[in-house]
């Protein structure tokens, strides 16, 4: 399937996008669930159950992995921001301001201040909005090779880091994505 | 405008309604609409905040981001320039590392092995939880459970411990200043960080390698005095940058420089070369006189030759020069003189009769007091209510030292001993502010100490080895992320202040200290952190109201506009000495300094606390990297690429030859307490009986990207000490001992 063909391909490449990116940016379970809902249509069917079972996780757990491997991981396993992966690595760096000018083009921008823009999670939830609006597939492409390629590697680290079912399937998802971002898994 | 998600849609090449109806798609939480524009780049006025002479910056400022730094033009500290540190700000400013919110502990069991179990709350749940532990424990133990560690903190986090009484207070200073800050409270009037290099014709340096700690105020002073044809003469075991830069290099047995100033004096005054006129007019010489000329006669060159290794004949020599090429000065700043070896307390006291009799107090060409706008402080905008008494026991034992408890500092190489062996059981609290163990001696004993304490928080700009042991642990502000004001004290001749501007708004969720100190006065003890109308303090009103009244500007933001302000003034040298007890002179014969207080009103020979012996035959150095601070600056990639991730030993070529050690081995250093093994450098420019080891390396967390778990821990091997021991070896103004230890060196297989 490639992308932009018929709503219901748009939509469910686009509510995957926002779901890999929304379980980077919450570690409430309640959140994730309600995007599931949302996407669970444009999962594989094979992927559905493990979701919900993995998403059948006490706050508490949900939030130590969270910070974990996001906010606090051992020798910055998993940080999540794009500019971390450039030399030097570091939080706003160049990744962050290329990032928010896609968004303010867009007249948006993140509701956190003060945080870097170039967050894996926002970085697909805006990707996903793109797609889902319909944006021409070079804008697509370029906001790809701008911002998402960098997930490849995240996503493999994410795995082998995460101790919960939840964060695997988020880096399947995510790897899938970016590996070969027009065609759905 | 507020744009709806219709208008999102149509505005980013519309979508089905299928699409538009679906919430997936709205702006939610993370985004919102655009409400600000990329910013033009401006330019921002702030100052350093790595090192104590805060050198001006001019911050590049791009959208709300730093992008680059450089020198303050007209800014007496860095004259324009910065260091290789303070280059590195956005290095620090932007560590992907940093602690980014309050963060609550789920693991109980503590070690740099285990995973914390962080959580995260919110700011509010924080300081409710520390308050109420803050409460609780001091209801069921007293206030000498409590225990607060810091760097010099903040006026109003000196108002938080003073308004619950907090007996327990343990600054930095033993490790760096203490020792001098007492001293010189007695002999000249106090501390001062200000020597007039340039103006100076005979530097005198014991141990202190200025040019590699590049301070760039006193690198610069240094450059200046030698074009401006001064003599540098340096006491150190090691050829040293600043040994090279000199006109000449001793290589002084470790830990006996006291032994060369009392010689020295005993040269100046029996042949009586001092600074007759201002040692007759401004110092109690004359009262004096016969007790110092006594006392010194046993300090013959020959003695101080046998004891240290410089030959007698250059004792007498230099004793001669010093005294007879005016101005000289013998400069002391900070850990190198005063925290290194249970002798400190003699050898800065000697240090300081020598800058007396050369008659360069607050002097050209001398070490003098800084001329300041005086800024000040919250209990003087808003004097408080009376403090609660200070009652309990004295965890570091500075009770037993009258001088460091007058002080009020407190020590950290005491600390840990305090904790696990005096008073077991006695402290359930401790608070943590930008410092971590691996400072201490010995910090294997201040992980256990950690371990021991029952609740502990502690606030820092980076997942430390403290923060990794906290049960709270709250995210920092740094220099560059706050407002304040800055009075120059090391180039100081006229004063000088600098607006320090944030250049961005603490990143995350990161506070600085005086907003926790004020959070948590409120919920503990509101009554001293009201204004006189009854509201609560404003921090901004608070620094307008600073501004004001050191006559800055009417506010910061009049302030802030000029960046850095000057007071033209002539250098008018002091007169009358603000010494305590001296009755407006300086003091060589101090009369205070009594036998019942531990001290000796003139110094006496003390060797250094360890001397080598058969098992440990040499001796342990320790030394700070000149592009690092203390250990804080390690996990900056760039200031880590320049130094390299791992430090090796410094070994002497005769040493290695003996030992069967090339470059490149491993070797294991190993003292009385503890042994480090780290890689062998070989070099022939130190003493064939010292082994040297960078300080700063060793960290033990896990969280750090850059700098943990790499490399070893100098103070390993560095023994830690009790009150006891200090008032034994007469180290009566608190020497922390940081460098004092023998060690055997082996290669390992
Ligand atoms: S000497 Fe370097 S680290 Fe110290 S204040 Fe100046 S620029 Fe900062």
């Amino acid at each position: 399937m490639t992308i932009a063909q018929d709503t219901a391909e748009t939509r469910n490449l686009a509510a995957l996008y926002l779901l890999a990116g929304r379980s980077l940016l919450t570690s409430s379970p309640q959140e994730l669930k309600a995007v599931l809902d949302d996407a669970e249509e444009a999962l594989p069917s094979s992927a559905r159950e493990p979701w919900r079972a993995a998403l059948q996780i006490g706050s508490q757990d949900l939030e130590k992995e969270y910070v974990r491997l996001f906010l606090s991981p051992d020798h910055a396993a998993c940080l999540p921001w794009q500019s971390v992966y450039a030399d030097p690595p570091q939080l706003l760096g160049d990744a962050h301001h290329a990032a928010l000018a896609w968004y303010r083009r867009c007249g948006m921008e993140p509701s956190r201040e003060n945080e870097p823009a170039d967050h894996a999670g926002l970085l697909l939830s805006f990707y996903g909005t793109l797609v889902a609006s319909g944006a021409a597939p070079s804008e697509l492409a370029l906001f790809r090779r701008q911002h998402l390629h960098w997930l490849a590697g995240f996503s493999r680290k994410l795995e082998a880091a995460a101790r919960i079912p939840l964060y695997r399937l988020a880096a399947e998802l995510i790897h899938a994505l970016v590996q070969d971002p027009e065609v759905a898994p | 405008m507020t744009i709806t998600r219709r208008d999102w849609m149509k505005f980013t090449g519309g979508a089905s309604a299928a699409l538009a109806s679906s919430p997936l798609f709205a702006l939610d939480e993370y985004f919102r609409p655009a409400v600000s524009r990329q910013a033009a780049v401006n330019t921002i006025t702030t100052a350093c905040g790595i090192c104590s002479p805060a050198c001006g910056i001019k911050a590049t400022v791009q959208d709300g981001v730093l992008r680059f730094v450089e020198g303050l033009p007209g800014d007496f500290s860095g004259e324009g320039h910065l260091c290789g540190k303070g280059a590195s700000a956005a290095g620090f400013l932007y560590d992907p590392d940093r602690l980014k919110y309050p963060m609550r502990r789920t693991n109980p069991r503590k070690g740099f092995d285990e995973d914390p179990g962080w959580v995260r709350v919110s700011w509010t749940e924080a300081l409710d939880t520390i308050a109420q532990k803050i409460a609780d424990t001091r209801q069921q133990f007293g206030a000498e459970s409590l225990l607060f560690v810091t760097l010099p903190a903040p006026d109003m986090w000196a108002r938080f411990l003073n308004s619950i009484g907090v007996v327990n207070r343990i600054d930095h200073i033993d490790e760096c200043f203490l020792t001098d800050r007492i001293i010189q409270r007695y002999t000249t009037g106090g501390k001062s960080w200000s020597v007039d290099f340039e103006n100076s014709r005979y530097i005198l340096l014991f141990g202190w390698d200025i040019l590699a700690k590049t301070k760039i105020v006193h690198a610069n002073g240094m450059v200046k005095a030698k074009s401006n044809g001064a003599k540098v003469v340096m006491f150190n075991p090691q050829f040293s940058a600043t040994g090279k830069f000199a006109d000449e290099w001793h290589p002084i047995r470790p830990g006996s420089d006291l032994a060369v100033a009392l010689a020295m004096i005993n040269i100046i005054v029996s042949e009586n070369l001092y600074h007759k006129e201002f040692v007759d007019n401004y110092t109690n010489f004359a009262e004096f006189e016969t007790q110092i000329r006594q006392h010194f006669q046993q300090f013959t060159p020959e003695w101080a030759e046998r004891e240290s290794d410089v030959p007698a004949d250059a004792i007498r020599r230099i004793a001669r020069e010093f005294a007879n090429t005016r101005p000289a000065v013998a400069p002391a700043h900070k850990k190198t003189l005063c925290a290194n070896y249970a002798n400190a307390s003699q050898l800065v006291h000697a240090i300081s009769i020598l800058n007396i009799l050369a008659g360069t107090i607050d002097r050209p060409g001398g070490r003098y007091f800084a001329r300041q706008f005086s800024i000040p402080g919250v209990d003087a905008v808003y004097p408080p209510p009376p403090y609660p008494p200070k009652q309990g026991r004295r965890v570091d034992g500075k009770d037993k030292l009258p001088f460091v408890l007058e002080d009020g500092g407190g020590m950290f190489s005491t600390c840990a001993d305090g904790v696990l062996r005096q008073y077991p059981g006695m402290i359930r609290f401790a608070f943590f502010n930008a410092y971590t163990v691996l400072a201490w001696p010995q910090p294997k004993l201040g992980e256990e100490m950690l371990k021991a304490i029952p609740f502990t928080v502690a606030m820092d700009f980076l997942p430390t080895d403290t923060v990794n042991m906290a049960d709270i642990a709250l995210p920092s502000a740094i220099y560059l992320e706050g407002n304040d004001v800055v009075s120059r004290d090391y180039s100081a001749k006229m004063p000088q202040a600098v607006a320090r501007t944030a250049v961005a708004p603490p990143i995350f969720e990161a506070r600085g200290i005086p907003f926790v100190a004020l959070e948590l006065g409120k919920r503990l003890a509101p009554e001293f952190f009201r204004t006189p109308a009854g509201e609560f303090i404003n921090l901004n009103t608070l620094l307008d109201e600073k501004i004001k009244r050191a006559g800055l500007g009417e506010n910061f933001a009049e302030f802030r506009a000029k960046g850095l302000v000057t007071r033209e003034q002539n250098f008018v040298p002091m007169t009358r000495f603000n010494t305590a007890g001296g009755g407006g002179k300086c003091q060589i014969y101090v009369p205070q300094f009594t036998r019942e207080k531990g001290a000796d009103p003139l110094p006496v020979w003390k060797p250094k606390r360890e001397i080598p012996t058969a098992d440990y035959p040499f001796y342990y150095l320790t030394f700070i990297p000149a592009v690092h601070k203390r250990l804080t600056t390690h996990n900056n990639p760039i200031l880590a690429e320049m130094f390299g991730p791992e430090e090796p030993a410094l070994v002497p070529a005769e040493m290695a030859a003996k030992l069967g050690i090339r470059e490149g081995d491993r070797i294991r250093v190993t003292s009385r307490v503890g042994s480090i093994e780290l890689k062998a450098h070989l070099t022939q420019h130190l003493r064939p009986d010292c082994v040297m080891v960078a300080h700063g390396f060793g960290h033990r967390s896990r969280l750090l990207s850059v700098s943990g778990q790499k490399g070893v821990r100098d103070g390993d091997v560095i023994p830690a000490q009790s009150a006891d021991e200090l008032v034994r070896a007469g180290n009566f103004a608190g020497a922390s001992c940081i460098m004092d230890a023998v060690v055997k060196v082996e290669r390992v297989s």
